[in-house]
């Protein structure tokens, strides 16, 4: 937490979790769930569940990037970093992330070539330092990371510079869950990071079309407590409302130049996202005129085997979906723990069986 | 798992089950198993310890290889209550290093001795081949003898006690980062690298009582909170508002998405000390140089369901867990 942040301070916080607990009076039980892994991450750092009713859940759904990329992307990451001149660049939390049979790190560790970078623009600077070497840089993450990886990209770029894209688009992932959702879930509360680049309009047929609640919301702790008590408020009214709980961060449109630079950079395709399923239009791909970027197409990023299925035993798929939670699992915190990770939601600090296991926290 | 990984010397938990299920059952004896900073020698009232050094990059903000070399070794000592007295050197270089850079690191390393009032008094050098080794390691073994009546231990902790640190959290971990990734700071973060033996004699001087001291090196204050409280039984309750983290190194650390209570320190210390004594002991740690931010940050508890825990700054409490490790490799 900032603490010159007013959103950290104590009074804030009390306020909102007295005016949700009034609400909360007024509507009875009920469950609400947020989109993004550093929603969880908010709720478990700073305790929040703790200061709300009893009678209100706040359920994780499928929001961790690095969770729901597909084990096969990361086999092609390896295979990438495996290939003599060749380095593999991603962001840390990738290192871990079980493929079929090994990770990056261990990989690494066997002695393929990665490297870890904290913006893509470092891969930039990697491959002008190094002309006779192949940089691959390995997008993942939801619009806000690929955002600033369609800014590079549009850039007139190294040749020796490629890219491995496993990015994925956030709205459609909450459409399938509307379809698929058992309908105690009253309300959205919207990840403020992705909405900065996209704004609120993605997230239009929520309201109009599924007449449920949905509020972007940021992530300090009043944040998050600003958001669920704006959610509380359409419930309590009746009303399905789209709202901005962020606006000092998000605006209503989005981030416009970040848009072009995806639309001008990226399509969207169906995707695999690990543990969930195939999800229509949410798998972003180089466009043609990208192609010789593209390392899928331009490099041999085969492994040669195919990707290896669910883990047995695993829920993270029905956690993902808000039908579990990671206590009734029976790997959590056993064979499966944020060192050895069996399952996606274990694997990144954003996951939710992660940020459980790390923050000890052991119900909703 | 059958290699080693990276992420078990980075001082979490894949350290510890390295030290605890490999290193340690090898070679278990009695002074070993004190598990301390160091190890306090039959007899003389002596204490010995070792640290190796393979900082990357060699030279960053408020120190280098070498003043890391003295000031690491300087403070284990420190943590034993000891006078730290002599020094050996071990220098592993690699074929194609820079004599001036060798230089550098040797002046400072013998600077920062003589200000310690340590000497150097054996040393072993070896060339290895070029692409074997990065740049430089350094060994240093450290002699001291101890100020103490008792050895610490952490079983001498009791509830109520008392938690202090001399000053901000996390200044040597994010300056090694800072400086390894280029990260485009305005005002680089400065390591605050330094040698604690000074403050320590000050503190001991005035407060014999405190119960046990510890540096939160690798794995930070996360680490050693939760290994103390593992080992006295018992659990630590930390208070976040009392935690003096700088504010542009709580910013950065939280655009990296990084804990400021898992970075590592190389100028800090935890001293552990009876509740009625804190006040004092704090307003002696204020007064010296390397303590003019001292805070009481913590306390011992009750045996809880976990051994570290933090009261949040907005009231709520949550547990901490041992690190895992591989956010900053190869910081010390």
């Amino acid at each position: 937490m900032n603490p010159s942040d007013p959103f950290g301070t104590p009074e804030p916080v009390q306020a909102l979790s007295e005016a949700i607990g009034k609400l909360v009076a007024q509507t009875g039980p009920l469950r609400l769930m947020h989109l993004c892994g550093s929603h969880e991450h908010a709720l478990n750092q700073h305790g929040l569940r703790q200061l709300l009713p009893k009678e209100l859940k706040i359920i994780p759904g499928p929001g961790c990037p690095v969770c729901v990329c597909p084990a096969e992307a990361i086999d092609q990451a390896i295979q990438l970093a495996k290939q003599p001149q060749t380095t593999l660049v991603t962001f840390g939390d990738m290192l871990r992330v079980p493929g079929s049979r090994q990770s990056l790190a261990q990989a690494k560790a066997e002695g393929a070539s990665v490297r870890m970078v904290y913006s893509p623009y470092d891969c930039l600077k990697l491959a002008q330092e190094q002309p006779t070497q192949t940089l691959v840089f390995f997008a993942v993450g939801f619009e806000t990371t690929m955002a600033g990886v369609a800014g590079l990209i549009a850039q007139s770029l190294p040749k020796n510079l490629y890219f491995l894209v496993a990015g994925r688009y956030m709205p459609p992932v909450l459409r399938l869950l509307m379809e698929i959702h058992d309908e105690t879930i009253r309300g959205f509360l919207l990840p403020g990071h992705a909405a900065i680049i996209t704004g609120l309009e993605p997230y239009r047929f929520m309201e109009t079309q599924y007449k449920l609640p949905s509020v972007v919301a940021g992530f300090e702790p009043a944040d998050v407590l600003l958001g669920i008590w704006m959610l509380l408020k359409e419930i309590a009214q009746g009303t399905a409302g789209l709202k901005n709980a962020y606006p000092r961060a998000v605006r209503d449109e989005g981030n416009l130049k970040a848009q072009a630079w995806i639309t001008q950079v990226f399509d969207l395709k169906p995707g695999v996202w690990r543990g969930i399923d195939l999800v229509e239009d949410s798998a972003f791909v180089l466009r043609e005129a990208y192609r010789d970027q593209d390392a899928l197409r331009a490099l041999n990023a085969d492994p040669g085997f195919p990707a290896q299925g669910h883990p047995p035993g695993c829920q993270c798929h029905r956690i993902m979906l808000g039908e579990k939670q990671p206590t009734d699992c029976g790997h959590f915190g056993q064979a499966c723990n944020p060192q050895n990770p069996i399952g996606p939601c274990m694997v990144s600090p954003e996951g939710t069986c992660n940020s459980w296991s790390r923050f000890g926290i052991r119900s909703l | 798992m059958s290699r080693i990984e990276l992420a078990q010397g980075a001082g979490g938990r894949g350290m510890q089950e390295l030290l605890d299920q490999v290193i340690r059952p090898a070679l278990s004896n009695p002074l070993l198993d004190q598990g301390h900073d160091g190890a306090y020698l039959p007899g003389q009232g002596l204490v010995m310890t070792t640290d190796s050094y393979v900082v990357s990059p060699l030279f960053f903000p408020g120190g280098n290889i070498g003043k890391l070399a003295v000031c690491g070794t300087v403070n284990d000592l420190a943590m034993c209550g000891a006078e730290p007295l002599w020094l050996s050197l071990g220098l592993i270089i690699e074929a194609g290093f820079e004599y001036d850079d060798l230089q550098k690191i040797l002046a400072s390393l013998a600077q920062t001795a003589k200000e310690a009032g340590v000497v150097v008094v054996t040393g072993d050098t070896k060339v290895v081949e070029a692409g074997k080794g990065d740049g430089i390691y350094i060994n240093t073994t450290g002699i001291g003898r101890s100020r103490l009546a008792q050895p610490f231990s952490p079983k001498a902790l009791k509830v109520g006690d008392r938690l202090l640190i001399n000053g901000g959290l996390a200044e040597h971990g994010l300056a090694i980062l800072a400086a390894r990734e280029s990260l485009p700071f305005e005002t680089p973060p400065i390591s605050d690298c330094a040698c604690l033996h000074g403050l320590v004699e000050t503190m001991l001087a005035t407060c014999p009582e405190i119960r046990l001291l510890r540096d939160p090196t690798r794995g930070g204050l996360a680490a050693l909170g939760n290994e103390l409280a593992s080992a006295s039984s018992l659990s630590i309750l930390l208070k976040e508002k009392d935690l003096p983290i700088k504010s542009p190194v709580q910013a950065a650390l939280q655009m990296l998405g990084i804990d400021p209570l898992s970075v590592a320190n190389e100028g800090k210390l935890v001293a552990f000390c009876p509740e009625a004594s804190a006040e004092k002991l704090l307003k002696v740690m204020q007064a010296h140089p390397l303590g003019r931010d001292s805070a009481i940050i913590g306390e011992v508890i009750e045996r809880q369901s976990a051994p570290l825990w933090i009261q949040t700054q907005i009231g709520t409490r949550r547990l901490v867990e041992m690190p895992l490790g591989e956010q900053l490799p190869r910081i010390c």
